[in-house]
Protein backbone atom coordinates (compact mmCIF):
# COMPACT_ATOMS: atom_id res chain seq x y z
CA UNK A 1 0.00 0.00 0.00
CA UNK A 2 2.95 2.24 1.11
CA UNK A 3 4.62 1.70 -1.99
CA UNK A 4 1.40 2.19 -4.54
CA UNK A 5 1.24 5.60 -2.48
CA UNK A 6 4.64 6.56 -2.95
CA UNK A 7 4.40 5.74 -6.83
CA UNK A 8 1.16 8.40 -7.10
CA UNK A 9 3.29 11.28 -5.42
CA UNK A 10 4.25 13.82 -7.94
CA UNK A 11 7.75 13.38 -6.52
CA UNK A 12 7.87 9.89 -7.63
CA UNK A 13 6.50 10.97 -11.33
CA UNK A 14 9.11 13.76 -11.48
CA UNK A 15 12.21 11.57 -10.21
CA UNK A 16 11.19 9.03 -13.24
CA UNK A 17 10.95 11.81 -15.66
CA UNK A 18 14.47 12.69 -14.49
CA UNK A 19 15.98 9.21 -14.16
CA UNK A 20 14.59 7.95 -17.34
CA UNK A 21 14.15 10.78 -19.85
CA UNK A 22 16.36 13.66 -18.87
CA UNK A 23 19.66 12.19 -17.56
CA UNK A 24 20.89 9.67 -19.41
CA UNK A 25 21.25 11.57 -22.68
CA UNK A 26 22.47 14.60 -20.14
CA UNK A 27 24.72 12.29 -18.72
CA UNK A 28 25.94 10.39 -21.67
CA UNK A 29 26.76 13.85 -23.89
CA UNK A 30 29.09 14.92 -20.86
CA UNK A 31 30.32 11.13 -20.66
CA UNK A 32 31.40 11.08 -24.58
CA UNK A 33 33.32 14.40 -24.31
CA UNK A 34 36.02 12.10 -22.57
CA UNK A 35 36.27 11.02 -26.09
CA UNK A 36 38.90 13.18 -28.55
CA UNK A 37 36.62 15.61 -31.00
CA UNK A 38 36.64 13.29 -33.91
CA UNK A 39 36.25 9.90 -32.63
CA UNK A 40 33.20 8.06 -34.29
CA UNK A 41 32.42 6.52 -30.57
CA UNK A 42 30.73 9.77 -29.48
CA UNK A 43 28.26 10.07 -32.32
CA UNK A 44 28.12 5.96 -31.90
CA UNK A 45 27.44 5.74 -28.18
CA UNK A 46 24.72 8.49 -28.51
CA UNK A 47 22.87 7.38 -31.65
CA UNK A 48 22.92 4.05 -29.80
CA UNK A 49 21.49 5.38 -26.93
CA UNK A 50 18.44 6.86 -28.82
CA UNK A 51 17.76 3.60 -30.50
CA UNK A 52 17.42 1.83 -27.11
CA UNK A 53 13.70 1.57 -25.56
CA UNK A 54 13.29 4.85 -22.39
CA UNK A 55 14.16 2.09 -19.84
CA UNK A 56 16.67 0.55 -20.77
CA UNK A 57 18.72 3.85 -21.31
CA UNK A 58 19.93 4.66 -17.76
CA UNK A 59 21.46 1.05 -17.60
CA UNK A 60 23.12 2.12 -21.02
CA UNK A 61 24.59 5.25 -19.68
CA UNK A 62 26.03 3.34 -16.38
CA UNK A 63 27.95 1.21 -18.60
CA UNK A 64 29.20 3.86 -21.23
CA UNK A 65 30.92 5.39 -18.00
CA UNK A 66 33.59 1.82 -18.42
CA UNK A 67 33.73 2.62 -21.91
CA UNK A 68 34.27 6.71 -22.02
CA UNK A 69 36.97 6.13 -18.58
CA UNK A 70 38.71 3.22 -20.14
CA UNK A 71 39.07 3.81 -23.21
CA UNK A 72 37.99 7.21 -23.92
CA UNK A 73 40.03 9.16 -21.34
CA UNK A 74 43.68 7.52 -22.52
CA UNK A 75 43.10 8.25 -26.01
CA UNK A 76 42.13 11.93 -25.11
CA UNK A 77 45.06 12.36 -23.25
CA UNK A 78 47.43 11.12 -25.50
CA UNK A 79 45.83 13.49 -28.24
CA UNK A 80 45.74 16.60 -26.26
CA UNK A 81 49.51 15.47 -25.33
CA UNK A 82 50.60 14.83 -28.74
CA UNK A 83 48.72 17.81 -29.94
CA UNK A 84 50.45 20.21 -27.66
CA UNK A 85 53.72 19.21 -28.62
CA UNK A 86 53.30 19.65 -32.39
CA UNK A 87 52.46 23.51 -31.48
CA UNK A 88 55.89 22.89 -29.60
CA UNK A 89 54.76 25.40 -26.85
CA UNK A 90 56.23 24.66 -23.37
CA UNK A 91 53.29 26.51 -21.41
CA UNK A 92 50.44 24.04 -23.77
CA UNK A 93 53.18 20.68 -22.85
CA UNK A 94 52.86 22.02 -19.10
CA UNK A 95 49.37 22.45 -19.08
CA UNK A 96 48.36 18.95 -21.15
CA UNK A 97 51.01 16.86 -18.63
CA UNK A 98 49.11 18.60 -15.46
CA UNK A 99 45.90 17.91 -16.93
CA UNK A 100 46.43 13.96 -17.97
CA UNK A 101 48.32 13.80 -14.19
CA UNK A 102 45.28 15.71 -12.48
CA UNK A 103 42.83 13.57 -14.67
CA UNK A 104 44.81 10.43 -13.74
CA UNK A 105 44.88 11.36 -10.22
CA UNK A 106 41.05 11.99 -9.92
CA UNK A 107 40.50 8.64 -10.79
CA UNK A 108 43.10 6.59 -9.18
CA UNK A 109 42.63 9.10 -5.76
CA UNK A 110 38.45 7.90 -6.44
CA UNK A 111 39.86 3.90 -6.90
CA UNK A 112 41.88 3.91 -4.01
CA UNK A 113 39.34 5.56 -1.80
CA UNK A 114 36.63 3.25 -3.06
CA UNK A 115 39.36 0.31 -2.25
CA UNK A 116 39.69 1.78 1.45
CA UNK A 117 36.09 2.61 1.74
CA UNK A 118 35.02 -1.44 1.04
CA UNK A 119 37.54 -3.25 2.07
CA UNK A 120 37.12 -1.67 5.60
CA UNK A 121 33.56 -2.29 5.87
CA UNK A 122 34.01 -5.86 4.65
CA UNK A 123 36.62 -6.39 6.85
CA UNK A 124 34.71 -4.55 10.01
CA UNK A 125 31.60 -7.48 9.12
CA UNK A 126 34.29 -10.32 8.05
CA UNK A 127 35.32 -9.47 11.99
CA UNK A 128 31.69 -8.91 13.24
CA UNK A 129 31.55 -13.12 11.96
CA UNK A 130 34.93 -13.88 13.75
CA UNK A 131 33.14 -11.84 16.87
CA UNK A 132 30.23 -14.06 16.46
CA UNK A 133 27.52 -11.02 15.44
CA UNK A 134 26.63 -13.15 12.50
CA UNK A 135 22.93 -13.09 14.20
CA UNK A 136 22.96 -9.22 15.10
CA UNK A 137 23.71 -8.44 11.61
CA UNK A 138 21.53 -10.83 9.44
CA UNK A 139 23.86 -9.47 6.51
CA UNK A 140 26.01 -12.36 5.68
CA UNK A 141 25.59 -11.83 2.20
CA UNK A 142 27.42 -8.37 2.40
CA UNK A 143 31.03 -10.13 3.17
CA UNK A 144 31.34 -10.90 -0.48
CA UNK A 145 29.94 -8.13 -1.98
CA UNK A 146 31.86 -5.35 -0.20
CA UNK A 147 35.14 -7.54 -0.52
CA UNK A 148 34.38 -7.88 -4.07
CA UNK A 149 34.06 -4.28 -4.82
CA UNK A 150 37.08 -3.43 -1.99
CA UNK A 151 38.92 -5.66 -4.74
CA UNK A 152 37.75 -4.28 -7.62
CA UNK A 153 38.30 -0.64 -6.64
CA UNK A 154 42.19 -1.56 -5.81
CA UNK A 155 42.61 -3.24 -9.05
CA UNK A 156 41.25 -0.50 -10.82
CA UNK A 157 43.43 2.21 -8.57
CA UNK A 158 46.41 0.14 -9.79
CA UNK A 159 45.48 0.01 -13.00
CA UNK A 160 44.77 3.62 -13.19
CA UNK A 161 48.50 4.43 -11.42
CA UNK A 162 49.82 1.99 -13.90
CA UNK A 163 48.36 3.77 -16.59
CA UNK A 164 49.96 7.00 -15.22
CA UNK A 165 53.23 5.48 -15.02
CA UNK A 166 53.12 4.40 -19.01
CA UNK A 167 52.07 7.68 -19.70
CA UNK A 168 55.10 9.56 -17.79
CA UNK A 169 57.56 6.93 -19.27
CA UNK A 170 56.27 7.19 -22.98
CA UNK A 171 56.77 10.70 -23.10
CA UNK A 172 58.64 12.31 -25.97
CA UNK A 173 61.41 14.67 -24.95
CA UNK A 174 61.09 17.66 -24.83
CA UNK A 175 63.04 19.85 -26.91
CA UNK A 176 63.80 23.86 -26.64
CA UNK B 1 50.54 -8.99 -34.75
CA UNK B 2 48.71 -12.00 -33.34
CA UNK B 3 46.29 -11.69 -30.68
CA UNK B 4 45.56 -13.32 -27.59
CA UNK B 5 41.87 -15.40 -28.19
CA UNK B 6 40.10 -14.43 -25.10
CA UNK B 7 36.99 -15.22 -24.12
CA UNK B 8 35.32 -11.90 -25.02
CA UNK B 9 36.69 -12.74 -28.52
CA UNK B 10 35.68 -16.10 -28.43
CA UNK B 11 31.84 -14.67 -27.31
CA UNK B 12 31.83 -12.18 -30.06
CA UNK B 13 32.78 -14.39 -32.42
CA UNK B 14 29.69 -16.49 -31.67
CA UNK B 15 27.82 -13.53 -31.39
CA UNK B 16 29.10 -12.19 -35.05
CA UNK B 17 28.49 -15.59 -36.82
CA UNK B 18 24.73 -16.24 -35.55
CA UNK B 19 24.61 -13.57 -38.71
CA UNK B 20 27.79 -13.54 -40.39
CA UNK B 21 26.30 -11.65 -43.10
CA UNK B 22 24.21 -8.98 -41.49
CA UNK B 23 24.62 -5.92 -39.49
CA UNK B 24 24.96 -5.96 -35.76
CA UNK B 25 25.25 -3.10 -33.48
CA UNK B 26 27.84 -2.18 -30.74
CA UNK B 27 25.40 -2.71 -27.75
CA UNK B 28 23.04 -5.06 -29.01
CA UNK B 29 25.92 -7.17 -29.56
CA UNK B 30 27.51 -6.48 -25.97
CA UNK B 31 23.85 -7.87 -24.85
CA UNK B 32 23.78 -10.60 -27.17
CA UNK B 33 27.30 -11.92 -26.30
CA UNK B 34 27.13 -11.84 -22.47
CA UNK B 35 29.43 -9.08 -22.24
CA UNK B 36 30.09 -5.70 -20.81
CA UNK B 37 29.87 -2.63 -23.48
CA UNK B 38 33.37 -1.57 -21.84
CA UNK B 39 35.10 -4.86 -23.01
CA UNK B 40 32.79 -5.03 -26.40
CA UNK B 41 33.51 -1.32 -27.69
CA UNK B 42 37.50 -1.75 -27.18
CA UNK B 43 37.53 -5.25 -28.33
CA UNK B 44 35.33 -4.27 -31.81
CA UNK B 45 38.03 -1.61 -32.78
CA UNK B 46 40.76 -4.28 -32.30
CA UNK B 47 38.24 -6.15 -34.84
CA UNK B 48 38.49 -3.25 -36.74
CA UNK B 49 42.13 -2.83 -36.93
CA UNK B 50 42.46 -6.40 -37.71
CA UNK B 51 40.59 -6.11 -40.68
CA UNK B 52 37.80 -8.66 -39.67
CA UNK B 53 35.19 -6.33 -39.47
CA UNK B 54 33.92 -3.35 -41.37
CA UNK B 55 32.05 -0.02 -40.56
CA UNK B 56 28.87 2.03 -41.86
CA UNK B 57 26.69 4.28 -40.34
CA UNK B 58 23.10 3.40 -41.26
CA UNK B 59 20.35 5.31 -42.95
CA UNK B 60 17.84 6.77 -41.26
CA UNK B 61 14.33 7.39 -42.75
CA UNK B 62 13.70 11.03 -42.37
CA UNK B 63 9.67 10.23 -42.54
CA UNK B 64 7.63 7.80 -40.23
CA UNK B 65 9.02 7.53 -36.40
CA UNK B 66 10.53 9.90 -34.37
CA UNK B 67 13.84 10.88 -36.06
CA UNK B 68 17.34 9.70 -34.44
CA UNK B 69 21.08 10.14 -35.27
CA UNK B 70 21.96 7.25 -37.77
CA UNK B 71 23.50 4.16 -35.73
CA UNK B 72 27.14 2.45 -36.47
CA UNK B 73 27.06 -0.73 -37.25
CA UNK B 74 29.52 -3.52 -37.67
CA UNK B 75 29.76 -6.00 -40.79
CA UNK B 76 32.04 -9.19 -40.83
CA UNK B 77 34.71 -8.80 -43.59
CA UNK B 78 35.62 -12.01 -45.83
CA UNK B 79 38.75 -12.46 -43.65
CA UNK B 80 36.49 -12.03 -40.44
CA UNK B 81 33.92 -14.53 -41.65
CA UNK B 82 36.77 -16.81 -42.22
CA UNK B 83 38.90 -16.27 -38.96
CA UNK B 84 36.16 -15.60 -36.27
CA UNK B 85 33.96 -18.79 -37.94
CA UNK B 86 36.84 -20.84 -37.58
CA UNK B 87 37.07 -19.63 -33.94
CA UNK B 88 33.02 -19.87 -33.08
CA UNK B 89 33.81 -23.81 -34.45
CA UNK B 90 36.72 -24.14 -32.41
CA UNK B 91 34.71 -22.79 -29.80
CA UNK B 92 32.38 -25.87 -30.10
CA UNK B 93 34.44 -28.46 -29.84
CA UNK B 94 36.98 -26.82 -27.44
CA UNK B 95 36.80 -27.31 -23.87
CA UNK B 96 37.70 -24.13 -22.71
CA UNK B 97 35.03 -22.30 -24.33
CA UNK B 98 32.40 -25.05 -24.55
CA UNK B 99 30.28 -22.88 -21.31
CA UNK B 100 30.43 -19.87 -24.00
CA UNK B 101 28.56 -21.78 -26.73
CA UNK B 102 26.21 -24.22 -24.41
CA UNK B 103 26.34 -22.52 -21.36
CA UNK B 104 23.91 -25.48 -20.22
CA UNK B 105 26.87 -27.84 -20.43
CA UNK B 106 29.21 -25.18 -18.02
Amino acid sequence: MEALEAMARPSTYFAAVLVMGLLPGLVLRLLVRLYPKDHPRRTELLAELYALPWWERPFFVAQVIEVATCEGLPLRAVRTLAAARRRGSRLAVDRADLATAAATLVFSGLSVGLAAVFATMGFVIVDGYVLGAIDDWGDAWRVPVFLNAGFGAAVAAVDALRGAVEIWRDRPARTG
Amino acid sequence: MQRRTTEAKVRLAVALMEDPHGRHWGYELAKRAGLRSGIVYPALTRLLEDGLLTDGWEEVPTTGRRPRPPRRYYELTNKGRQDLGALATEATTNPRWSGIVNPGLA
